[in-house]
C-alpha cells in the first residue's frame, strides 16, 4: 500500500494502483484518451501526462500507466503541464481535424486551429492502440495489430484480410476513444446477439446479465456459453470494473441438501406453442405473436419501452436495443388458441384468456391511439367478480370489435397478415388485413412437471397438471402429506385465485411446522422389526416414499440387522405395504390380520 | 599501446605472421581476395610452413583498407589489391624489403611511414575494449585465450563472490557504453537483488545510428571478451541465461559471433558447470530486424519477446521485470567487452584512466569529412580536437572544420569553438549533444548545418515507432518545417515552432528515442541560428547545399578550362572551348554539385 503526495494530498493507494487512480481518488480529474480502465495502460497519448518527482527528478510521466510509487510527489496541474497536453491535442488535431472527440477536447484546452499540417490528415485514429490492447491482452484473440511505424503505422488485421481470428466481439469499438472503428471491417461474420430470453428474445441481453428487472436475487449472472473469458479465456472485463469484486468465475452450480417439513410447489404454466397450428404461421411470420410477447412489448420496461411495434420492422441500436419500428394499425386478437380444441389440442378453457385479450385490446388503444382491433372469440368467460363489467366496457368503448368465430388461416400479403375468419353471428366469411395478430395460446404446465411430480410422488391429470388430493374439500393438497400447490401448476389460473390458494397453501404449511408436536393420521402401516428380512418389497408400492431403513444395533453399537420403517408423518394408511409385505412384518394399525380375523370371527359365528 | 604489441602466441609461430584485416570494411574492399592470394603466393614460393597468415577482425584505419600488418617487423601495409601480392612476397617476403608503395602517406609529399606503432591514428589511441583487434583471429579461440582471454573469468570464479564482482564493477567507475551512461555495477546491483528465480542479462548489440560500427567491429575483431564478459556478469547477477540481440545487417559478426559461442561452448566456457565452478550459464544469439528503436531496452526486450518493438513506461524496468518478466540486465556491446580487462587488472587501474566522472576509455567511430575515418578508442577527457585532428588527420581537401556531430542521430551538433571540449558524458550534455554510443561525424564548412538537423530527423520521423504522440507527430511536424526551411520557404515564425515543438517533444516523449530526438535542432539552433536565419529571411543556404537556395556559377578568372566539370555535367549545362573559361547556362543547371565537386581550382563558385 504505497502512499504518495498528489497536489500536496497525501494518499494511500491499493498496490498496484497508477498515479491516474490516486489522482482520481484524490477527487482530480485529469484528461485522458487512450486509457481505458479495463485495459492495461501503455502511456502512448500522452494527454494524460503530469509531474511527478522522485529521486530528486521532476519529469513529465504518463498517470495513467506509470505505478503510483512509494513517496511519489505528483503535480497534476502547473504550465508545464498545460503547455504539454495543449501541444498534444494541437498535433492530434492536425491530425484528425474531424474526430470530435478530439474537436471537444481540444476546445476544452483552449486550443482553437492546429498551425500544423499533416499528410495524414482526415484520419480519425490517434493510433493510441487501445483496440489493439483490448484485442490482445484483454480478449486474447489477437485479431488486430498495429503495422509499420511512425507515420506508416496502422491498425489492421494480419494482411489487411477480413479475419478467422476475430470473433467479432466488438471489444475494439467499445473501448475506441474517437469511434473511428467497426468491426466489420474486422471480420464479415460479427458475434451473433444473445436474444434476452425474459423478452421473448425481442432484443439483445450481454453475457453477463441480470435476468429480468424483479429477479430473485437481483444480481448478475455468466452465461458461460457466451462468456468471452469462458470461450477464450481472455476478457476478465467484469471482474476487472467490479468494484465489489464478486465476479468468480471458477463458481460452479452446486446441489444443496436441506430437510424441510413442508413443501408448496408452485412451478407454474407456460404457453402453448401455436406453432401447432400450421396454418397460423407462428413462428413463420414474426408479425404474429403470442399473447405473452405483446404482453412484453406493452410493458414499459419491456424490450420497446412499452410501444407497440411490428416485429418485422424492429430498429436496432448497437446495443441491440430497439429503438423504434412501425406501429400496427390494425391488430388481430386470436382467443382459444389450443384451449377448447378437443380433437387436436387442449381440451381444457384456458381461463385466463378471455380477461387479458380484454385488457389487451385496451393497451393497444392507450399505445396506438388510431389502431384498430379484432377479437376473434368462441365465448366470452368472465365468471369473477367484476369481470363481466370489465368486458363490458371493452364493448361500450368500442376498443376492439369482437367477432364470434374461429380464424382459419393467418398468411402475409402486401406487406400484411391476412387474417381469414368465420363470423358466426352473421354467417359471413371474414378477412382483415392486419398489422400484427396476437394469439391466445392456451396454458400448459411448465415443462418438467412430469419429472418433478414423480421426484416428490404427487399425482398429475392427462395434461400434467398436478393433482389436488381432493377437488372440492382438500384442494390446495396433495395426496403426499406435506406437500401442497399454489397458482397455474394445478390449473390454468388467473391472479386473485392463485394468490388466494398460495395463501391457502401457507397456511397449510404453516399449520404444519408452528406446532411442537405433529398431528398426524392414526392409521397407519407398522414394521414388526422381529420378522423383516429387509426385502424392501414395500418401498415401490408406497406412493407417499413413507417407508425407509432402519438400522437395529447390540448394545455396542455393532449392526444386527436392517429392517424397513415407516415414516409415520407421511403414511397414508393406504395399506399397499401390507398386502405386499410376503412375511406379513408390515401391518396397518387397528386394521391388523388378527383384528379383522376377530371382526370376521364375530360376524360369522 | 602496451595491448598491441605482444604477438600473438597461440599456435605456432613462423617466420612472419600477416596479418590481414577481415572486418567489414577490408572484406568489401576485397581483402579475402588479397588473403587467397597471399595463400596462394606463399604456397608457390614454398613459404608455407614459415609464414603464417591471419584473417583478423577490423583493424580500425577502415578509410585505408584492405590492410595488413606484417609481423613482427610491424609494418602496416593498405590498400592492397590481390594483383600486388606476388610483388609484396617477392619483395618484402624473399628479399627483406619493405615496400614503400603500400606504405602509409600522412599527407601529400611526406615520406612514408612503415611501422603502425609510428602512426598516429594508431599510436594516439590507447586500447582496452579493442586490445586485441587486428592481433587475434577472432575465430580462434585459442588465440583470444593466448591473450589473457578467459584469465578475468577464472579468477572471478575462484576467487570472488558475486557481491564481490559487483563491488568491483561499480568501484571501477564503468558507465553503461550504450549512451545513456548508467553506472554498470549499479545496474548489475539492482538486477542481482530483484526477487525472481531466473534471471536474465542481454547484450546489446542492435547498433543503429548511422555511421556508427563499434560495436559491430567488436563482435567482428573480438567477440571472445563479449562472452567472456557476459559469463562474468551472470555469475554476479545470477543470470542462468544470455541473449546477445544483434541486427540482421551484420551477417558477419553474427556468423562470428556463433563461431565463438560454439568453440566456448566446446571449451566449456559456456553451458553446464563452467571451470568446474558450478556456474550454468548459456548464450543464444537473437536476431533483430534492424529498427533503431530496437536499442531502447524496453523495445528491445518486446522485440525479444516476439511482440512488436515499442517502449514501455518504466518503471517497472528490465532489472525488476524484463524478458518473460525475469529481472534483465541489459548492457551494451562495448560495455560487455570492459567487463573482462576491468576483473582482470582491477577497478583502481581501470579507474585511474579517464576523468572524474567517466572512466575508461570509448570507441568512436570517426567518420564524414576527415581523413581517417575508422574506429578509435581513446581514454575519456581526450579533446574532441585530438580525435579529429590528432587521430583523425584533419578535413580532406584543405577544407575549414565546422562542426562535429556526436551521439548518433539523436547526439548534437559540437561546433568549431568548442574543439578542445574535453569528452565524457557530462561535458557532452553540457553542450547540448549526448555520449550515445559513440558515433562521431565531422563535418566541413560545406556541410548546412539546417540540412543536417533535417537529415537527422527525416531518419528519426522514419524509425519512430509511432506509439507516443509527441515523437510520431510533433518530430514528423519538425521534420515539416525543416524540409520547408531547406527548400526556401522558410516562414518568420519557424525557429520559434521549432523550439516550442522541440521542448515539447523532449519533455513528453515516451522513451528515450522521442526524448533525445529534437537534439539535432536544439543544438544546430545553439550553435548556428545564423545559419538558419540566413535560409529563412535572406533565402541562402551559406554552405551550399540547398538547392532551393544555391545558384551555380564559374569565376572566369578562376577557371582553366580543363574541361572537367563540363565532362561530368548530367545535363549539358557547362560549355566552354579547352583552356577558355567555361560558362554555366542556369536555365539547365539542376544543381547537383558535379561541377562544384569536381573542380580542381575552386572556380566553380556556389552562392
Amino acid at each position: 500500500m504505497p502512499t504518495l503526495t498528489v497536489n500536496r494530498q497525501e494518499i494511500e493507494v491499493a498496490d498496484g494502483a497508477t498515479v491516474l487512480d490516486a489522482a482520481k481518488a484524490c477527487g482530480l480529474e485529469i484528461p485522458t484518451l487512450c486509457h481505458h480502465r479495463g485495459v492495461p495502460s501503455a502511456g502512448a497519448c500522452r494527454i494524460c501526462v503530469v509531474e511527478a518527482t522522485s529521486r530528486g527528478r521532476t519529469r513529465l510521466i504518463a498517470s495513467c500507466a506509470y505505478p503510483a510509487e512509494e513517496g511519489l510527489v505528483v503535480q497534476t496541474e502547473s504550465e508545464r503541464i498545460k503547455r504539454s497536453r495543449k501541444m498534444t491535442l494541437e498535433l492530434l488535431l492536425a491530425r484528425c481535424p474531424e474526430s470530435e472527440r478530439i474537436q471537444e477536447m481540444a476546445r476544452e484546452l483552449g486550443v482553437d486551429t492546429p498551425r500544423f499540417k499533416t499528410e495524414n490528415r482526415n484520419q480519425k485514429c490517434i493510433m493510441c492502440g487501445l483496440c489493439v490492447r483490448v484485442c490482445n491482452q484483454v480478449i486474447g484473440v489477437g485479431a488486430v495489430c498495429f503495422s509499420g511505424r511512425g507515420q506508416t503505422r496502422e491498425v489492421v488485421t494480419p494482411y489487411k484480410e477480413l479475419s478467422d481470428v476475430c470473433i467479432g466481439c466488438g471489444a475494439c469499438a467499445v473501448v475506441c476513444p474517437t469511434g473511428c472503428i467497426d468491426p466489420a471491417e474486422f471480420r464479415d461474420k460479427l458475434l451473433e446477439r444473445i436474444p434476452n430470453e425474459f423478452n421473448c428474445g425481442f432484443d439483445s441481453r450481454r453475457s453477463i446479465y441480470v435476468p429480468f428487472p424483479q429477479a430473485v436475487p437481483n444480481k448478475p449472472v455468466i452465461d458461460r456459453e457466451n462468456c468471452i473469458h469462458f470461450r477464450t479465456g481472455g476478457c476478465g472485463a467484469c471482474a476487472q470494473i467490479c468494484p465489489a469484486g464478486a465476479i468468480d468465475y471458477e463458481a460452479e452450480d452446486e446441489f444443496t441438501e436441506e430437510k424441510v417439513g413442508a413443501i408448496v410447489v408452485t412451478t407454474g404454466y407456460q404457453l402453448y406453442n401455436p406453432a401447432a397450428y400450421e396454418e397460423y404461421g407462428y413462428g413463420r411470420y414474426p408479425d404474429v405473436v403470442t399473447s405473452l410477447e405483446f404482453e412484453r412489448m406493452v410493458s414499459a420496461s419491456g424490450p420497446t419501452g412499452g410501444n407497440v411495434y411490428r416485429p418485422s420492422t424492429f430498429e436496432y441500436d448497437d446495443d441491440g436495443k430497439i429503438v423504434g419500428g412501425e406501429k400496427p394499425m390494425v391488430c388481430v386478437f386470436v382467443k382459444c388458441v389450443g384451449s377448447r380444441e378437443e380433437v387436436k389440442h387442449k381440451p381444457y378453457c384456458s381461463n385466463i384468456c378471455c380477461m387479458y385479450t380484454a385488457k389487451h385490446t385496451m393497451l393497444y388503444e392507450h399505445k396506438v391511439h388510431d389502431g384498430q382491433a379484432f377479437v376473434f372469440y368462441m365465448d366470452v368467460r368472465a365468471p369473477g367478480k367484476n369481470y363481466e363489467q370489465f368486458v363490458r366496457r371493452v364493448a361500450k368503448e368500442k376498443t376492439a370489435t369482437y367477432i364470434r368465430g374461429r380464424v382459419a388461416k393467418i398468411f402475409p400479403r402486401n406487406g400484411k397478415m391476412v387474417v381469414w375468419g368465420a363470423d358466426t353471428l352473421s354467417g359471413n366469411q371474414v378477412e382483415i388485413d392486419a398489422d400484427l395478430v396476437v394469439l391466445a395460446a392456451a396454458v400448459v404446465p411448465s415443462s418438467g412437471a412430469v419429472d418433478l411430480a414423480q421426484k416428490l410422488r404427487i399425482g398429475y391429470d392427462e395434461h400434467e397438471f398436478f393433482n389436488e388430493a381432493h377437488p372440492k374439500l382438500r384442494p390446495v393438497e396433495t395426496n403426499t402429506a406435506g406437500i401442497f400447490l399454489a397458482g397455474a401448476c394445478q390449473a390454468p389460473r388467473d391472479i386473485p385465485e392463485t394468490v388466494a390458494q398460495a395463501s391457502g397453501a401457507a397456511a397449510k404449511a404453516l399449520g404444519l411446522v408452528v406446532r411442537d408436536e405433529y398431528e398426524r393420521e392414526p392409521i397407519v402401516a407398522c414394521v414388526d422389526e422381529n420378522t423383516c428380512n429387509a426385502c424392501f418389497n414395500c418401498e415401490p408400492v408406497c406412493a407417499y416414499g413413507a417407508i425407509g431403513e432402519k438400522e437395529i444395533r447390540d448394545r455396542k453399537g455393532n449392526l444386527v440387522k436392517i429392517v424397513a420403517e415407516v415414516n409415520p408423518g407421511l403414511c397414508q394408511g393406504c395399506g399397499a405395504c401390507a398386502v405386499t409385505c410376503r412375511s406379513n412384518s408390515i401391518e396397518v394399525e387397528g386394521f391388523t390380520d388378527a383384528e379383522l380375523y376377530a371382526e370376521i370371527d364375530a360376524l360369522v359365528p | 599501446m602496451a595491448e598491441q604489441t605482444s604477438p600473438p602466441t597461440a599456435h605456432h609461430v613462423g617466420r612472419a605472421q600477416l596479418l590481414v584485416c577481415a572486418g567489414t570494411g577490408c572484406v568489401s574492399g576485397r581483402s579475402l581476395k588479397v588473403r587467397e592470394a597471399l595463400l596462394e603466393e606463399i604456397d608457390k614460393r614454398g613459404l608455407k610452413d614459415e609464414v603464417k597468415i591471419v584473417a583478423t577482425g577490423c583493424q580500425g584505419f577502415c578509410a585505408q583498407g584492405p590492410i595488413m600488418i606484417f609481423q613482427p617487423d610491424g609494418i602496416f601495409y593498405q590498400k592492397l589489391k590481390p594483383e600486388d601480392v606476388p610483388l609484396l612476397v617477392e619483395e618484402h617476403l624473399i628479399k627483406g624489403r619493405p615496400v614503400e608503395k603500400f606504405m602509409y602517406v600522412p599527407s601529400a609529399g611526406e615520406p612514408p611511414i612503415p611501422k603502425l606503432s609510428d602512426i598516429d591514428f594508431f599510436n594516439k589511441q590507447r586500447l582496452i575494449v579493442l586490445r586485441n583487434r587486428g592481433l587475434i583471429d577472432p575465430e580462434k579461440i585459442d588465440e583470444y585465450i593466448g591473450r589473457e582471454g578467459y584469465q578475468a573469468l577464472a579468477k572471478v570464479l575462484a576467487s570472488m563472490t558475486p557481491e564481490e564482482v559487483i563491488d568491483e564493477m561499480t568501484r571501477s567507475g564503468l558507465r553503461g557504453r550504450g549512451g545513456a551512461g548508467f553506472p554498470t555495477g549499479v545496474k548489475w546491483g539492482f538486477t542481482r537483488k530483484a526477487p525472481g528465480d531466473d534471471k536474465c542479462i542481454i547484450c546489446n548489440a542492435d547498433e543503429g545510428d548511422p555511421g556508427a560500427f563499434m560495436d559491430r567491429s567488436i563482435i567482428e575483431s573480438d567477440p571472445f571478451s563479449v562472452l567472456e564478459g557476459m559469463a562474468i556478469g551472470a555469475y554476479a547477477i545470477g543470470a542462468s541465461h544470455g541473449y546477445v540481440y544483434i541486427r540482421e545487417e551484420y551477417p558477419l559478426a553474427m556468423e562470428r559471433l556463433h563461431i565463438a559461442i560454439d568453440q566456448a561452448r566446446e571449451y566449456g566456457l559456456l553451458g553446464e558447470d563452467i571451470f568446474g565452478c558450478g556456474l550454468n550459464f548459456d548464450i543464444s544469439v537473437f536476431r533483430g530486424a534492424g529498427a533503431f528503436v530496437c536499442g531502447e531496452e524496453t523495445s528491445l526486450i518486446s522485440s525479444l519477446e516476439g511482440r512488436m518493438p515499442e517502449p514501455r513506461v518504466r518503471p517497472p524496468f528490465p532489472a525488476q521485470s524484463g524478458v518473460w518478466n525475469m529481472p534483465t540486465n541489459i548492457n551494451n556491446v562495448e560495455t560487455w567487452a570492459n567487463v573482462p580487462v576491468i576483473m582482470r587488472r582491477g577497478a583502481e587501474w581501470f579507474s585511474s584512466i579517464g576523468t572524474d566522472t567517466s572512466k575508461g576509455t570509448k570507441v568512436f567511430s570517426v567518420v564524414g569529412n576527415v581523413n581517417n575515418t575508422g574506429l578509435v578508442e581513446v581514454p575519456m577527457g581526450t579533446t574532441l580536437r585530438e580525435i579529429v585532428f590528432g587521430i583523425g588527420g584533419g578535413i580532406p581537401n584543405g577544407r575549414k572544420f565546422k562542426a562535429v556531430q556526436t551521439g548518433g542521430p539523436s547526439g548534437g551538433c559540437i561546433p568549431a569553438s568548442l574543439l578542445d571540449l574535453t569528452i565524457d558524458y557530462e561535458r557532452l550534455g553540457e553542450v547540448g549533444s549526448i555520449m550515445g554510443s559513440g558515433g562521431l561525424i565531422v563535418m566541413d564548412e560545406r556541410t548546412c548545418m539546417v540540412d543536417v538537423a533535417r537529415y537527422f530527423l527525416e531518419f528519426l520521423v522514419d524509425e519512430s515507432c509511432g506509439k507516443c504522440t509527441p515523437c510520431r507527430e510533433g518530430v514528423a511536424q519538425m521534420h515539416g518545417i525543416l524540409e520547408r526551411i531547406c527548400a526556401g520557404q522558410g516562414r518568420d515564425d519557424d525557429i520559434e515552432m521549432l523550439i516550442e515543438l522541440a521542448e515539447y517533444v523532449k519533455d513528453s516523449s515516451l522513451c528515450a528515442l522521442g526524448g533525445t530526438a529534437p537534439n539535432p535542432v536544439l543544438s544546430t539552433l545553439k550553435y548556428f541560428r545564423d545559419e538558419y536565419t540566413a535560409h529563412i529571411a535572406d533565402g541562402k543556404c551559406p554552405a551550399g547545399v540547398c538547392k532551393a537556395l544555391i545558384q551555380y556559377s564559374i569565376s572566369a578568372d578562376a577557371c582553366k578550362g580543363c574541361t572537367k566539370c563540363a565532362r561530368v555535367c548530367p545535363v549539358g549545362a557547362i560549355t566552354g572551348a579547352k583552356k577558355q573559361p567555361h560558362t554555366l547556362d542556369r536555365s539547365k543547371c539542376i544543381k547537383c554539385g558535379a561541377c562544384y565537386e569536381s573542380c580542381s581550382f575552386d572556380a566553380v563558385l556556389v552562392e
